[in-house]
């Protein structure tokens, strides 16, 4: 059994780096991405607005899945033809961003309007009154939702297997076929038990280190 | 005594409506250096609205304003109003501080943060410089051994204390509060009322709108009576408050001293 489990921990090792590197590059593009279209939403100038409205709509009203095929499969009859990853990566910087500016637009939303009268009458300009009034205080209440989306995102992960991208599921799935066992799903299921569990003490600690005022 | 003091902010008729609701109905002030002035009257008659006029917290829909002769609002020929580029607008605001009734301290920055933020952010005063001055006014308040303490530590009390010092920071010409100690608990008012009181005898330029008469009476060197958005009568706290001229005024002085 431990024999077993060690004979496939390379290719579940493998397949875990690329699991990793998806959930790493979509963190990584769909939060600014995300805050940039959060700005947009609540921006004065309605057609922005409303474009990003529509946007969010879209991403966030239909499966990830059938964009992930869209992006791949779909396409290519624009004369757009991606690799798997580079696919994989867009669809979900694309769909994660539309979830992270609607939960931005609550957090900057949900500040006390005295906050901006405060700031303006001191003289600070919007951008500031942004980036050292607003934006901090906000950071700390959308953390939690956050961090909920970025634990989906682990598991979310395992969609890209449908276009044929060699992540852990992947792995796991060829070698349970190979092999005709089920001990790699359980070992499967640790890893991203593993993964989610230091996600979640990163948020903790980031959560008690932003709410160090309450 | 302010014959010959320049007008640190002088409003000229100046309208606002919301909607159908005209919340101010041509209201003209001039505050004199060095000058306290109180405002007072019932609920809803536009005393706030003309303070957070008067900082540009609201625009206004008729008439003019200014800042040390210095054009923040004024009426073009057609009647509308235009106001001052937004750099100058920002750099003449800067010279009004306010306190809010509600404190508005910034909740994520400690007390000495709170104070020092506008002056090194906007006024460009060097960190060194913002922090001494800071805990300068931090000791005019009180509240030095509160420096480091986050504002949800603070009673209300404190709180309006700080919000005090932060306005303050900017060195601006005139303060504006908005009813300072309304949000507190009884107990608690004396030590913020006590703060404006050193103010008012350093010859800060301030107006106050306030619910406490007797305050009013003891500190301010005008007193402005407003009702349904307009200036019913102003003058001295002792005339104002012993022979009213105006009916409306001695109606209104008659409610609040017998509450
Ligand atoms: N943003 C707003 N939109 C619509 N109406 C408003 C707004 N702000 C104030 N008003 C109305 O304007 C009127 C004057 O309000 P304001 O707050 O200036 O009165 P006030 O004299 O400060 O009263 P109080 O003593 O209760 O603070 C009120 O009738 C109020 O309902
Ligand atoms: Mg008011």
């Amino acid at each position: 059994m431990i024999e077993y489990i060690l004979s496939i921990l390379p290719s579940l090792l493998e397949g875990t780096l690329v699991t990793l590197e998806i959930f790493v590059i979509t963190i990584v593009c769909s939060l600014p991405l995300g805050l940039l279209l959060a700005f947009c939403r609540i921006s004065r100038y309605k057609p922005l607005s409303n474009a990003v409205g529509v946007y969010i709509w879209l991403l966030r009203g239909t499966p990830l899945l059938l964009q992930l095929f869209f992006v791949y499969y779909g396409l290519p009859n624009f004369g757009i033809t991606l690799e798997r990853m580079p696919a994989a990566c867009i669809a979900f910087v694309l769909n994660y961003a539309a979830y992270f500016a609607e939960i931005f637009r609550g957090g900057i939303q949900s500040i006390d309007k005295g906050q901006y009268e405060g700031a303006k009458v001191l003289g600070f300009t919007y951008l500031q009154t942004m980036l050292r009034i607003i934006l901090p205080q906000s950071a700390r209440r959308v953390l939690a939702p956050v961090s909920n989306e970025a634990i989906t995102l682990v598991k979310d992960t395992a969609l890209v297997y449908a276009i044929g991208v060699g992540e852990l599921l992947r792995a796991t799935k060829i070698a349970v076929s190979r092999d005709a066992v089920t001990t790699p799903f359980l070992a499967a299921a640790v890893f991203y038990l593993v993964m989610t569990l230091a996600l979640t003490r990163l948020f903790e600690h980031l959560e008690e280190r932003f709410g160090a005022y309450e | 005594m302010y014959v010959d003091a320049m007008n640190v902010i002088e409003a000229k008729n100046i309208h606002k409506r919301y909607g159908s609701l005209e919340v101010l109905k041509g209201v003209s002030l001039a505050v004199k250096e060095g000058e306290a002035v109180a405002v007072i009257g019932p609920s809803g008659s536009g005393k706030s609205t003309l303070l957070r006029c008067l900082c540009n917290l609201e625009t206004i829909d008729m008439g003019s304003i200014y800042i040390e002769n210095e054009p923040i609002a004024y009426e073009t020929g057609d009647g509308s109003v235009r106001y001052a580029p937004d750099r100058q607008l920002r750099k003449l605001c800067r010279k009004t501080g306010m306190v809010f009734q509600s404190f508005n301290l910034f909740p994520h920055l400690t007390v000495l943060k709170n104070i020092t933020e506008a002056p090194i952010a906007v006024a460009k005063v060097g960190r060194k410089e913002a922090e001494e001055y800071a805990l300068q006014l931090l000791e005019k308040v009180g509240l030095t051994d509160k420096k480091d303490t986050y504002p949800s530590r603070l009673s209300g009390g404190q709180k309006q204390r700080v919000a005090i010092a932060r306005a303050l920071a900017m060195k601006p010409k005139i303060v504006l509060f908005d009813e300072p100690t309304s949000a507190l608990d009884p107990e608690l008012t004396g030590e913020v009322l006590n703060v404006i009181r050193d103010l008012a005898r350093e010859n800060m330029t301030m107006i106050i709108v306030t619910h406490e008469m007797g305050f009013a009476r003891e500190v301010a060197d005008r007193v402005i009576f407003m009702d349904e958005g307009e200036i019913v009568e102003e003058g001295k706290p002792s005339a104002i408050f012993t022979a009213p001229r105006m009916k409306r005024t001695e109606s209104f002085l008659g409610k609040v001293i017998c509450l």
